[in-house]
């Protein structure tokens, strides 16, 4: 595994909730409907990330 | 996933519109039997129904259509095939129907028109509702992926390669419910390129948080450098000041002592002039010393000349002799005859008594040439005596003067002295006003290069600043997402370890589930392993040693079927128990229950495996359908037959290998 120089343990616990099930039910999604592609989903997660912290910001 | 029934239309063997083949949805009597002979049409079945779904069949020619039909077909005529299924997904009744037009163009020639699939499933209320078209694919896959399709509608005659397939391991998450928790660990991958994560560090600026730290320690030195600067201006400010008013002290001063300052530069002139005055009275003195040293012996000889020459002149001395002629001289003319004038002197006695006479003036005959020349000698001496004496007087009345002159100059200096003795130094002031001058002038250039200094640091710290607003704000998004990649580095993490731990867990469990099945399958001494690649390996046991050993078909096919009814079992188990595997942390999966449609599962078993086999796939699957031969179902009727909810059985018309009947027995 690589180095995390990005682990921190002063993440807000109920956002990193929202997002593990978010991102969790949007690839579940998309794995019955196919709708999206690959980068497409990426880019929906990186957009989910940002607007979650972005909220909070 | 639930089959309830299917139909076909003119599909390869059956002819026609068949009536619907309704499959037991009985919990308890879940087994379907379709009975048949060879080449009845059991596997078209099977076909039928991934033709449906995805278009897709193993016959060798990919013609749908009954050749009956076909051969009937009237020119420009047009005939259709179909497949209807009815299932139910997720609480929800879809009828699936992929229908086939075929025109014939001419006699020899059918053309197949492109298929169309139609969905449509069923409201709450009883209403159908359509799908629109470019939506069906997605509900196909959404209702059973093509990868898995094979893992539940599968013919036993090629269930030998089914364990040995590449997409074995996807089949497998898939299944487990693993696949999305895998897609979604995959796309937040900091080691993948295109990852949400790389994507996310793409987007930093990396370079300007450096730039950033670097302005700012420049805007620290900078803004130091400047108040140093301002300190710097403020004190040579104040020198200037300083300065200043010491040029305006000094100025008065001198303006305050002009008649003072004439003094002192009178006073100074006269010093000069001594100094001068002094120069000359020593050369003076050198000129006398030196004239007296060269003439001092004539000088004092003058009185003694003088009397010499006195008597010379009181003495008688007629000789007028010619002067330095010398009587050899004139013995020699004689001799030769011959006078210096050229006249002949041999018989011109006249001639040669004259030179006669000449001869008696000359000494030794006479003195009197000698004593002229000795007076001569003495009138130049004292000449030269005289002239050693005016100089000496001359001199000396110079430096008499001279002496007067030094005399007069000394007291004017001491006058002069005296009355300013006890004043100040005018000329000193003066000095000191013409080095404050310098200093102030310099100080001066220095202020001017000071605030030009302070003014290109000034200019440093706003052009600093207003770099900083625009890295500030690059650097406040560069915060965020960090942030934001800390957040994807924590979901990462908790969907790595939740789809390994998840994984492992499968691993036994179907290892477990395998091994509990092929248990009650065969009935020899042999164990299951499976490798990391989902593939079972054959063990057997011998001396408490493990060892690989080589398969026969039969136990082959034995084997496999454990592996898909283990994994199906697996699959019925996560159905049923949902998420409970899962902690509330943990990732939840998502499964649905599928039939198991096998076509001749009993291919090279025997008896007691057919019976073995019979006993455990009731308990395998929701739904368990059958296609069998006659000879085979004899062995497993007994094993099953409280399991069966109802039994079909295929008839070819005529014994006809392109037209069968289905019907219910």
């Amino acid at each position: 595994m690589e180095f995390n120089e990005y682990k921190r343990s002063n993440l807000n616990p109920d956002i990193l909730k929202r997002l593990k099930y978010r991102i969790y039910l949007m690839e579940r999604e998309n794995h019955k409907t196919k709708k999206h592609k690959d980068n497409e989903m990426v880019e929906k997660i990186r957009k989910l990330i940002e607007t979650e912290v972005g909220k909070n910001w | 996933m639930v089959i309830k029934s299917i139909t076909l239309r003119n599909f390869r063997q059956y002819k026609g519109e068949q009536p619907p083949i309704v499959f037991s949805t009985n919990k308890q009597k879940n087994v379907t039997v379709i009975l048949g002979t060879n080449t009845s049409g059991k596997t078209t079945l099977i076909q039928a129904f991934k033709w449906c779904l995805y278009e897709n069949v193993n016959f060798k020619t990919r013609d749908v259509l009954n050749i009956e039909v076909e051969r009937s077909m009237e020119l420009y005529s047009s005939q259709e095939v179909f497949v209807e299924i009815v299932l139910v997904h997720e609480g929800r009744e879809y009828t699936i129907r992929r229908t086939q037009r075929f025109v014939k163009q001419d006699f020899d020639r059918v053309k197949a028109e492109k298929s169309v699939l139609k969905i449509q499933y069923k409201e709450n209320n009883g209403e159908q509702q359509a799908i629109p078209s470019y939506e069906c694919d997605k509900i196909i896959n959404k209702i059973l992926p093509e990868a898995l399709a094979d893992y539940f509608f599968f013919d036993g005659e090629r269930i030998a390669e089914i364990n040995n397939r590449k997409d074995v391991v996807a089949a497998v998450r898939g299944l487990m419910g693993l696949d999305v928790i895998c897609e979604a660990k995959d796309r937040l991958d900091p080691n993948k390129a295109s990852s949400v994560i790389s994507k996310l560090k793409k987007e930093l600026d990396i370079g300007s948080d450096e730039k950033n730290n670097e302005l700012k320690s420049a805007l620290t030195r900078a803004q130091l450098r400047l108040e140093q600067l301002k300190e710097r201006m403020g004190r040579v400010k104040y020198e200037i000041q300083y300065f200043d008013n010491r040029k305006q002290e000094l100025s008065a001063k001198i303006l305050e002592n002009k008649d003072e300052k004439n003094k002192q530069e009178r006073k100074l002139a006269i010093e000069k002039e001594i100094d001068y005055i002094a120069e000359c009275i020593v050369d003076i003195e050198n000129r006398i010393v030196k004239d007296f040293s060269a003439g001092a012996l004539k000088f004092f000889a003058i009185p003694h000349i003088r009397a010499a020459i006195g008597v010379i002149d009181s003495a008688k001395h007629s000789g007028e002799g010619i002067p330095e002629m010398r009587s050899a001289a004139i013995d020699f003319i004689l001799k030769r005859n011959k006078c210096i004038c050229g006249c002949d002197l041999r018989g011109n006695e006249e001639a040669r008594k004259n030179i006669l006479f000449e001869q008696s003036l000359l000494p030794p005959q006479h003195l009197g040439t000698i004593i002229r020349s000795t007076k001569g000698t003495y009138e130049r001496y004292l000449k030269e005596a005289q002239q050693v004496w005016d100089n000496v007087l001359e001199n000396h009345k110079q430096y008499r003067q001279f002496r007067n002159y030094l005399s007069d100059k000394h007291n004017e200096l001491d006058r002069i002295s005296a009355e300013i003795k006890g004043n100040i130094n005018v000329a000193q002031i003066e000095e000191d006003y013409q080095k404050n001058e310098k200093t102030l002038a310099e100080k001066r250039e220095l202020l001017e290069k000071i605030a030009a200094d302070i003014g290109a640091t000034e200019k440093e710290i706003d052009d600093i600043g207003k770099n900083l607003e625009r890295l500030t704000v690059v650097s406040q998004k560069n915060e965020k997402l960090k942030r934001c990649i800390e957040y994807a580095y924590a979901v990462y993490e908790w969907l790595r370890e939740g789809y390994e731990k998840q994984e492992n867990e499968v691993k036994e469990r179907l290892l477990e589930s395998v091994n509990d099945i092929f248990e009650k399958m065969y009935h020899g001494k042999r164990l299951v392993t499976i490798n990391d690649n989902y593939q079972i390996v054959l063990m057997t046991l011998l001396d408490n040693e493990q060892l690989k050993t080589d398969e026969s078909k039969g136990l082959e096919v034995v084997k496999n079927f454990s592996f898909i009814c283990g994994l199906v079992n697996l699959a019925r188990q996560k159905a049923r128990t949902g998420n409970s595997v899962t902690d509330e942390e943990d990732v939840p999966v998502n499964t649905e229950p599928y039939p198991l449609v096998m076509d001749a599962p009993f291919s090279n078993t025997d008896e007691i495996h057919i019976n073995n086999i019979s006993k455990i796939i009731p308990d395998i699957a929701e739904q368990v359908v059958l296609m069998v031969m006659q000879k085979d179902w004899e062995h497993a009727k007994s094993a099953l037959e409280s399991r069966i909810g109802c039994i079909y059985v295929i008839e070819k018309v005529n014994n006809s290998d392109t037209n069968s009947v289905i019907r219910r027995q």
